[in-house]
């Protein structure tokens, strides 16, 4: 510690009482594994998303009413175009470094998507879920609908013809809420589609209510898992349910945090200088009415287009409501996916009657139920990001659009449940090879785990 | 394999596919170099071609047949912008004998003399020349409101259900531009004058070339569909995957449990 740092700390702390919650959080063990870097790449990438959408905030317009731009972009000097793409225009043309702020804006965002929802996986398969840490999954579960909210409203912003698109897709999945579906698509969107009031209030949604929940909620992960510390892989010779082995906050983990937060910013800077993440131009922007034939969402909201791809188109009423497809493929099924996300931890427990506290993580091939559930949802969620792709595909392997459709129809249907019937029964017979039973308790576990030990 | 061995491999590998996928997004093969459109006149290569690829069917005299093995219709009086688009699209000569399936690819300058002779010979209605291409930002408006919902945002191609597929437009001869629009051949509406004027077919083809050259980054990338960078975001997330492999330098999740040190010491 230099003397100057030293004698601020020691102010500081006579004032603050400093040294000893610093010390805590100093101390702080961090297991040594990669897969627990994920949901650090998570977080830095959400810093860099916070520092790059400052930048591009000075300089967007959040309204569709049509301006003149005039500026370096040749294809529409002079011409009138909707504010929120035409300062896209400018930022990217006439604004230096614009774009490259701009591609690393949604660069970060899709590596910010991509490790939220790895990091959950990781949580879900090995068990990082389970009691006393089902509050802080729960938390993550928020966080990560939160991302998908932040990466559509962001989406949205530029007003280009896909985006336009997008936000009539949720416009319509809104309206087809039975009885209440108008009521909601006028409270969010201010009036029919297409609104003035839509994009000023994405532009809300995206720089303020979403980014601030964000920061809150990951205050709340974060504190909670200090508080509640990590919980690790099984190490031979180390009892995991009482002592957490790893590498303290400082300097170990502070070294290799620096070191990753600078190695994802080089990486997506070299992105975005070889790779047109946000490049909206050429496409135009939104005129209602118009849509190409070519049109996704970002990667991550595939699975919602594909369902409501693939799904068939019925309609029928009921109880005084219309349910028509779009509303079982755009809402329910969606919503029975994230049901399964949170049910899932007491799912478990009560289903092999677990007991007491879990800090060990678990190979999810030793316990069936969850190596099943994991497969058979998240089969079916990839399936029908597939479906989403369905024209591409027409037009690559030449097959019909509509066989495609079948295809998928069929297997979003039959695969999901076969394969985790499938791991159901290879988990099942895996336990029993191995002679083992699924573990009640933790200390049952970690017996389980010394006998393998003295068998090897 | 050792990670320190695999490392590099996997790096080339993602080098390969970026490049790949970067190929795949500009378009895959690109199509023939622009043209101009011949004049109409009967050569010896015209004839050849003719009588060895057309004739069969058509007749020596173009008048088709309308027995039912052989429904290939009258060449008289067609516009030459059809059998040119025709030729173009590989639809003639078909590859199945019962007339479907894409047939051959043929060079510009075979296509150039056949177009040239039959329009001498048949007296097809004279042949459409390419417009001037004009202003791109009109003709990006153009394109948005009549083609896009068929050949997609910036021209990237799509499908039109029942297995017809919408060609990628981008990189065409001008000529092919006027002549789809003018014909409307195969499931394509035919655009008249009055739909879009020749000046506007003419800004189209402007917009469509200001696709074409767009190299938006260094890989050659122009704007991209969200599937395409889908597969980008993956290569991204695979990057930082094995950043982290390699920062962590440990891959072991749930390792064999070890016989625990042996207090004896008989090792």
């Amino acid at each position: 510690m230099t003397p100057l740092f030293a004698l601020l700390f020691e102010s500081l702390d006579e004032r603050l009482r400093l040294r000893k919650p610093g010390r805590k959080v100093l101390n702080k063990v961090f297991p040594d594994n990669w897969s627990f870097l994920l949901g650090e790449v998570a977080l830095f990438s959400f810093v860099l998303l916070v520092l790059t959408g400052v930048l591009l905030t000075m300089f967007y317009r959040p309204s569709t009413d049509p301006v003149t731009y005039q500026g370096a972009m040749s294809l529409y000097e002079g011409r009138e175009l909707p504010a929120a793409f035409e300062s896209i225009v400018r930022m990217s043309y006439d604004v230096p470094g614009g774009l490259f702020f701009r591609r690393v804006h949604r660069g970060a965002s899709h590596l910010f998507i991509a490790t939220t929802v790895l990091h959950m996986l990781r949580v879900l398969l090995t068990g990082a879920f389970r009691r006393p840490r089902e509050v802080n999954y729960h938390v993550g579960i928020v966080l990560l609908m939160l991302t998908f909210a932040a990466g559509f409203t962001g989406y949205s912003l530029p007003y280009d013809a896909l985006a336009g698109t997008g936000i009539r897709i949720a416009y319509s999945s809104l309206l087809s809420l039975p009885y209440v579906g108008e009521q909601v698509a006028y409270w969010i969107f201010g009036g029919d589609f297409p609104t003035g009031n839509m994009i000023p209030r994405f532009f809300v949604f995206h720089v303020l209510m979403i980014p601030a929940l964000l920061v809150g909620l990951i205050t709340v992960h974060l504190m909670i898992m200090v508080r509640q510390r990590h919980t690790q892989f099984p190490r031979p010779g180390i009892d995991g349910h009482r002592f957490v082995l790893g590498k303290p906050m400082w300097p170990s983990q502070f070294a290799l945090s620096t070191t990753l937060i600078l190695w994802i910013a080089g990486l997506l800077s070299a992105a975005a200088v070889l790779i047109p993440w946000s490049d909206v131009l050429l496409i135009g922007p939104y005129v209602p009415g118009e849509v190409g034939n070519n049109a996704q969402p970002d990667w991550f909201l595939f699975w919602l287009e594909g369902a409501l791809r693939v799904f068939p188109p019925l309609e029928f009423r009921m109880l005084g409501m219309t349910v028509s497809g779009a509303f079982v493929a755009g809402v329910v099924l969606p919503g029975a996916i994230f049901a399964v996300l949170v049910a899932y931890p007491f799912v478990e427990r009560r289903f092999y009657q677990l007991e007491g506290d879990w800090h060990v993580l678990q190979n999810p091939l030793e316990i069936p139920l969850r190596a099943a559930v994991s497969v058979g949802t998240f089969s079916f969620v990839l399936l029908l990001s597939a479906a989403a792709t369905n024209d591409i595909l027409s037009r690559m392997t030449g097959i019909p659009i509509e066989a495609i459709t079948w295809f998928f129809r069929l297997t979003c249907a039959f695969v999901p449940p076969a394969l985790a019937a499938g791991f159901w029964v290879y988990s099942t017979r895996r336990l029993a090879r191995k002679n083992m039973t699924v573990p009640r308790n933790e200390a049952e576990a970690s017996n389980t785990y010394a006998a393998k030990a003295r068998e090897a | 394999m050792s990670r320190a061995r695999l490392l590099p491999v996997a790096a080339w590998a993602a080098v390969a596919v970026a490049a790949a996928l970067a190929w795949l997004a500009a378009g895959g093969p690109g199509p023939a170099g622009a043209v101009q459109q011949a004049p109409a006149e009967e050569t010896p290569r015209g004839d050849r071609l003719y009588t060895t690829h057309c004739a069969r069917c058509h007749g020596a005299d173009g008048r088709g047949a309308t027995d039912p093995h052989n429904r290939a219709p009258t060449l008289v009086g067609m516009e030459a912008a059809r059998v040119d688009l025709v030729l173009r699209t590989g639809r003639m000569p078909p590859a199945d004998p019962d007339g479907s399936g894409r047939g051959r690819s043929w060079s510009d300058r075979d296509r150039e003399a056949l177009v040239a002779h039959m329009t001498a010979l048949f007296n097809l209605e004279g042949p459409l020349l390419g417009p001037e291409p004009g202003d791109p930002a009109v003709g990006r408006e153009v394109f948005a409101t009549h083609c896009a919902a068929c050949h997609g945002y910036t021209g990237d191609g799509g499908v039109a259900g029942g297995g017809a597929i919408v060609p990628r437009v981008v990189g065409l001869d001008p000529a092919v531009i006027a002549q789809a629009a003018r014909v409307g051949p195969f499931q394509m509406p035919r655009f008249a004058e009055g739909q879009i004027s020749d000046e506007e077919l003419g800004d189209v083809v402007a917009y469509l070339d200001e696709v074409a050259v767009e190299q938006a980054t260094p890989l050659g990338l122009g704007e991209l569909n969200p599937v395409f960078l889908s597969a980008f975001a993956a290569l991204l997330t695979l990057a930082m995957i094995l950043s982290c492999l390699f920062l962590a330098g440990r891959v072991t999740m749930f390792p064999d449990p070890e016989p625990p040190p042996d207090v004896d010491g008989e090792t």
